[in-house]
């Protein structure tokens, strides 16, 4: 007898196995579930996606149709606009900017928020209160308290690097000497160790950053006992209400030079500073 | 991998040669794949890497130097503006100077005053004067910065690179910055 | 002689060029229904049967699937778009304004490519929101929420290459506040953006860089993104819900 060919099965294991399927458990026997509780996506969810996406593409047509986009002139590089503004969903950082050094607030907080965004699931694991919105009542609290709370002390801060920043020097006109408050940034660079930079471009708002965030959990735990989820979602809850009032204020609220500016009354960016004639 | 290795007993070494091989095998997959994506990596960073620099960055001719001091001779030094480079050449006593145009405060593109005779920037009112382009007034920390000038055959030579700039952080005109006399001939 | 039309339809109901197109009745049936979903390429993204709750809007808000609409708005206006433009300093901004005054419908196309980008912005961030209020980040959707981490990051990159495009004033001096935001990372910030801008300054590299990369690379990984993600949608057990 000649030996078959191809491929010889191990000795003692004649018998050959295909993996057809794999099935996890709970996929298959739900035991609490019962049957009724199912929908059968012909007609009911595509009936659904079918009237959004037509009730979306109607509304972007009228949309499309009543608004323009914007188009300015051609590009230049010899007048730049006051206040130049990244697009609106990027105003947040802009505005972050203003309140720290440059490479902190448009580098390393954004990158470090979308890492600790991407790390959420790895941290908060207990599967209890999924699909039930703010998973329960402690969690719903921690929603509200931590949307006061980011929703006061966010324009808050804002306002008050506004206020102390501002150089309030008054000149006295015989002698010259200046006196007042000078603004912390130069107050700094005279009284304190690594000059206008160190404190009050690192040193404070890193220290600002760590501060309230834990204040908060902390604040959580103590007043509604909340565990990982429940304070994971005051966590959440203050970026959401930090980058809605950073972008409401970066749009809205900063004039030429990137000033406070009440909304309703924004000066008009100054669009551009063309040499005069012959100039 | 589905047929059995003929000699599973311990002719040749056996099991522990084997062992051996897996790892060789293993370590050399490894190595073979950590190689593919350095090479990928070691080729898409140069290749993105642009050599030929239009623009800023690029060494700007500035016409011939008789043009430019018989201009500053005619107009009473009044800077003349280079779009290409985004420098101005301005004429402090004894030199030839070319000063990058974005204000030192904020970066904004700092525009000839004709009427007030000195650089007036729009956004922030910071002020520099019309020979030297150091600070009068307003926020800017110090004078425009300039670029390195060369002179080759009667013509100027700029070299626009904005990471190879001469710093003048006390705001002060030293003579040392002079690379370009204004001497004729 | 009337009922010709309903003897046509029945002979090409009954024709092989119908039944190689569909392989199963009118979806009235439980198994028509089912296979009605199951033997189409595009509907058997999803499943079969979804659990009622997944149908409530105030469940799910139709943002994820809001967004992959948009999504599609954009290629398709998109690549209409570019039938028109060419992504040099020279033309880019007059291509732009063509578009705008001798294309038909270009400037509504412009438009809805414009506010369809915007709002793709707002519904990612709105499925993120609900996404992460309902739990549906919890185990075992943990990777799927590293996903969507990884589209709402694209969506604002593709963005944001989208907006130099025309090659005005608003283009220019947006993304140069990115161009300075680049050049302040720590360390590395010069190498970095002059490598990805092509230059020291904003110039014709920049703005052929972010063309090829707003049509054509981000596009691409990012439907990618999305097909694992509906992928793993479907693995992990389909739309979250109450254990």
């Amino acid at each position: 007898m000649t030996a078959p060919r191809g491929p010889q099965p191990f000795p003692g294991q004649e018998k050959r196995l295909r993996l057809l399927a794999f099935v996890r458990q709970d996929s298959v026997v739900r035991v609490d579930k019962r049957v009724e509780d199912t929908a059968m996506v012909w007609p009911h969810l595509l009936v659904i996606e079918f009237i959004a996406a037509m009730i979306w593409s109607i509304g972007l047509f009228a949309i499309a149709a009543l608004f323009n986009a914007p188009l300015q002139d051609h590009a230049t590089f010899d007048c730049t606009p006051n206040p130049s503004k990244a697009p609106w969903y990027l105003l947040n950082l802009q505005e972050l900017l203003l309140h720290m050094d440059k490479g902190l607030a448009g580098v390393v907080v954004p990158t470090a928020w979308l890492v600790f965004m991407a790390a959420i699931p790895y941290i908060d694991r207990e599967r209890v209160g999924v699909g039930r919105w703010f998973t329960n009542e402690v969690g719903k609290k921690c929603a509200i308290l931590a949307a006061i709370f980011t929703g006061v002390l966010v324009p808050f801060l804002i306002g008050l690097d506004a206020f102390i920043k501002m150089d309030r020097r008054v000149t006295d006109p015989v002698t010259g000497v200046k006196t007042g408050w000078p603004g912390y940034a130069e107050f700094a660079s005279q009284y304190f160790p690594g000059g206008r930079e160190l404190i009050p471009n690192y040193v404070i708002p890193i220290a600002v950053m760590i501060a309230l965030p834990l204040l908060l959990v902390w604040l959580c735990k103590r007043l509604f006992g909340a565990g990982t989820r429940e304070w994971m979602i005051a966590i959440w809850t203050g970026f959401v209400v930090t980058f809605l009032v950073l972008t409401v204020v970066g749009t809205s609220m900063r004039g030429p030079g990137m000033d406070l500016y009440a909304p309703w009354a924004l000066p008009a960016t100054h669009q551009c500073f063309a040499p005069p004639p012959g100039g | 991998m589905i047929r059995p290795h003929e000699d599973t007993s311990i002719v040749h070494g056996g099991l522990v040669s084997r062992i051996k091989r897996r790892q060789l095998l293993r370590v050399g997959f490894l190595t073979a794949t950590l190689l593919a994506t350095a090479e990928l990596l070691g080729v898409f960073v140069p290749f993105f890497r642009v050599i030929k620099i239009e623009g800023l960055g690029a060494k700007v001719p500035a016409g011939k130097k008789a043009d430019v001091l018989a201009s500053f001779a005619k107009t009473k030094d009044e800077p003349i503006l280079n779009t290409q480079g985004r420098f101005f050449l301005i004429h402090p006593p004894g030199a030839v100077v070319a000063a990058y145009r974005k204000c030192t405060h904020l970066g904004c593109a700092t525009p000839w005053n004709k009427a007030e005779d000195q650089f007036h920037c729009p956004c922030h009112g910071s002020l520099y004067d019309k020979n030297y382009a150091l600070v009068i007034g307003g926020p800017a920390p110090r004078g425009l910065d300039l670029f390195h000038v060369s002179e080759v055959n009667g013509a100027l030579l700029v070299d626009t690179n904005p990471l190879n700039l001469l710093v003048r952080s006390d705001n002060k005109w030293n003579p040392k910055h002079i690379e370009v006399t204004d001497a004729q001939g | 002689m009337l009922d010709i039309p309903g003897q046509v339809w029945q002979r090409v109901k009954t024709g092989p060029l119908w039944r190689s197109l569909f392989r199963h009745g009118y979806p009235d049936s439980r198994k028509n229904q089912s296979l009605a979903v199951f033997t189409n390429v595009f509907l058997h993204l999803h499943p079969v049967k979804v659990r009622r709750h997944a149908l409530a809007i105030p469940y799910t808000w139709c943002m994820g699937g809001l967004s992959f609409f948009l999504f599609l708005v954009l290629t398709l206006t998109g690549t209409l778009l570019m039938f028109y433009y060419r992504p040099t300093t020279e033309w880019a901004y007059s291509d732009i304004k063509d578009l705008e005054t001798v294309v038909v419908f270009g400037q509504l196309l412009r438009n809805m490519h414009r506010w369809a980008a915007h709002g793709m912005v707002i519904t990612v961030f709105l499925h993120m929101v609900r996404v992460f209020y309902t739990g549906s980040y919890k185990p075992p959707r943990e990777f799927n929420w590293v996903v969507g981490t990884l589209l709402f990051l694209f969506t604002i990159l593709l963005s944001y290459t989208g907006y130099l495009l025309p090659w005005d004033q608003l283009a220019l001096w947006a993304v140069t506040v990115g161009y300075n935001i680049a050049q302040a990372t720590p360390a590395i910030g010069n190498e970095i953006s002059f490598l990805i801008f092509g230059g020291y300054q904003l110039g014709p590299n920049a703005l052929l860089r972010f063309y090829v990369l707003h049509v054509v690379a981000l596009p691409l990984a990012t439907g990618f993104l999305i097909a694992i993600h509906f992928w793993r949608i479907r693995k992990d057990g389909g739309i979250s819900g109450p254990l």
